[in-house]
């Protein structure tokens, strides 16, 4: 009923419907609608003031407006520094501080994986292979490489240090099990600048090539019952030796 | 019930752009020569805005506010000028963008006056305006819902065609019509009731 009115308000405001039809279809209701619609149309007609001393007015009220810069051309410069230049900034941004909080919330193993991970990348590019470092080979100079572990292959090695197998059988001996266990991590340590290692975690991360050297080199250290330090100071001793110096001119 | 004939509407009013056809579009792009220049800081051209829209603004300001109603038209057009940097060319009239400015001035006149002139410390004679009947319908037409509030200001205070209303409002010219004869219909109850 209600839809039915408004319809044929719509067409007596077209024109399509008289005045008398419509009072005829809606009486009593349609009256007061068109009165009303009546009403609001004079307002919207009426009268108004003539504007331009109202603009005269107002044109003294207006500040004054710098001077527009032209809109900005979107040219190719701009659409690559909008569209590529600061998205990769942006992600750049996001890629560093994402790994710079990831690195600070990881776990220390994690860490120290990744530190091994890094020196690992470090050896391959340096001229020689470290193995054991050179305070690891009393008295030897640069040919004592092949001395560190002359009966081992480097497969061998490889998995010694991976299945942690020399710690073990290390810590086998009730002489210097400690040394064992914190023999690679000093000596680690010194190769690597990883000053603080500790036994356990060494232990917990035996994938570490170069400790497996060391696990190595210490099995064959631990007979002179002495971590590296004291190689320095044997080596410093037999250098010294005077009949070290004389056998070979004997 | 009344014997008058509709006025007919869509008929081009002198003072807002009209609507059918290639006169349309001449007007939109004047219209938009206008603005682009205003922006710029033409103040010849935002003066020819002033002359086209005035009479629509001041009707709508004269129906809500009676008295004041040109300052509120001039403060209308001060902050359309200082917004006119900012104003983007969305499809909508431009006379869309000055109704929302001019709502903004009218409603800041309201709370204005209700700080200064409450209603309950005046004499009688000084409140006699608040109930004369235009200020009526415009209460009534401020108590409608949004749209349809919209619809009836736009159409009938500011002369707005339904095209241009639909396309302000984002509707269709058929919804536009709906709202109007909702909204009449809401109108006409409360000022039955009061």
């Amino acid at each position: 009923m209600r839809s039915s009115l408004e319809r044929d308000l719509a067409r007596w405001e077209r024109g399509e419907l008289s005045l008398a039809d419509l009072g005829l279809r809606h009486p009593g209701r349609a009256g007061g609608m068109v009165a009303l619609y009546q009403r609001l149309t004079d307002i919207g007609t009426a009268a108004v003031p003539d504007p331009e001393p109202l603009w005269e007015r107002l044109w003294q009220r207006l500040p004054q407006r710098p001077v527009m810069v032209p809109a900005r051309t979107v040219g190719p410069a701009f659409v690559l520094r909008r569209l590529v230049a600061r998205p990769l900034a942006l992600a750049a941004a996001l890629v560093l501080l994402g790994g710079a909080i990831g690195y600070a919330v990881a776990p220390q193993a994690v860490n120290h994986r990744l530190s091994s991970f890094w020196e690992s990348v470090e050896d391959l590019f340096r001229d020689e292979p470290r193995q054991g470092g050179p305070d690891r080979t009393p008295g030897s100079s640069g040919d004592d490489e092949p001395g560190l572990a002359p009966s081992v292959p480097e497969d061998e090695e490889g998995d010694d240090g991976e299945d942690g197998d020399d710690d073990g059988e290390a810590g086998d001996d009730p002489e210097d099990g400690d040394d064992d266990a914190e023999g690679p991590s000093e000596d680690s340590g010194e190769g690597s600048g990883d000053g603080d290692g500790d036994g356990d975690d060494e232990a917990a991360e035996p994938s570490d090539g170069e400790s497996s050297n060391e696990g190595s080199g210490d099995g064959s250290d631990e007979g002179s019952g002495s971590d590296g330090s004291s190689f320095e100071e044997e080596a410093d001793e037999s250098s010294l030796d005077p009949d070290d110096a004389v056998e070979p001119d004997d | 019930m009344p014997t008058t004939e509709p006025p007919n509407i869509s008929a081009p009013i002198p003072d807002v752009p009209t609507e059918t056809d290639e006169a349309e579009v001449r007007t939109l792009d004047l219209v938009q020569r206008l603005v682009e220049r205003a922006r710029e800081g033409g103040g010849d051209a935002f003066g020819d805005l002033y002359r086209r829209y005035h009479a629509p603004l001041f009707r709508l300001a004269r129906a809500h506010l009676g008295e004041g109603a040109e300052d509120a038209v001039a403060e209308t057009f001060l902050r359309a000028w200082k917004g006119l940097p900012g104003y983007k060319d969305t499809g909508a009239p431009f006379l869309a963008w000055l109704y929302g400015i001019a709502r903004h001035v009218i409603a800041d006149e309201f709370r204005r006056r209700a700080r200064f002139e409450p209603r309950a410390e005046l004499p009688e004679g000084l409140v006699e305006w608040k109930v004369d009947d235009e200020l009526a319908l415009a209460a009534a037409i401020r108590e409608l819902p949004n749209e349809q509030r919209q619809v009836i200001e736009l159409k009938f205070l500011m002369g707005a065609t339904n095209a241009q209303v639909a396309t302000a409002l984002g509707k269709s010219e058929g919804a536009v019509n709906a709202k109007q004869w909702r909204a009449l219909g809401a109108l006409r109850k409360m000022l039955e009731e009061t």
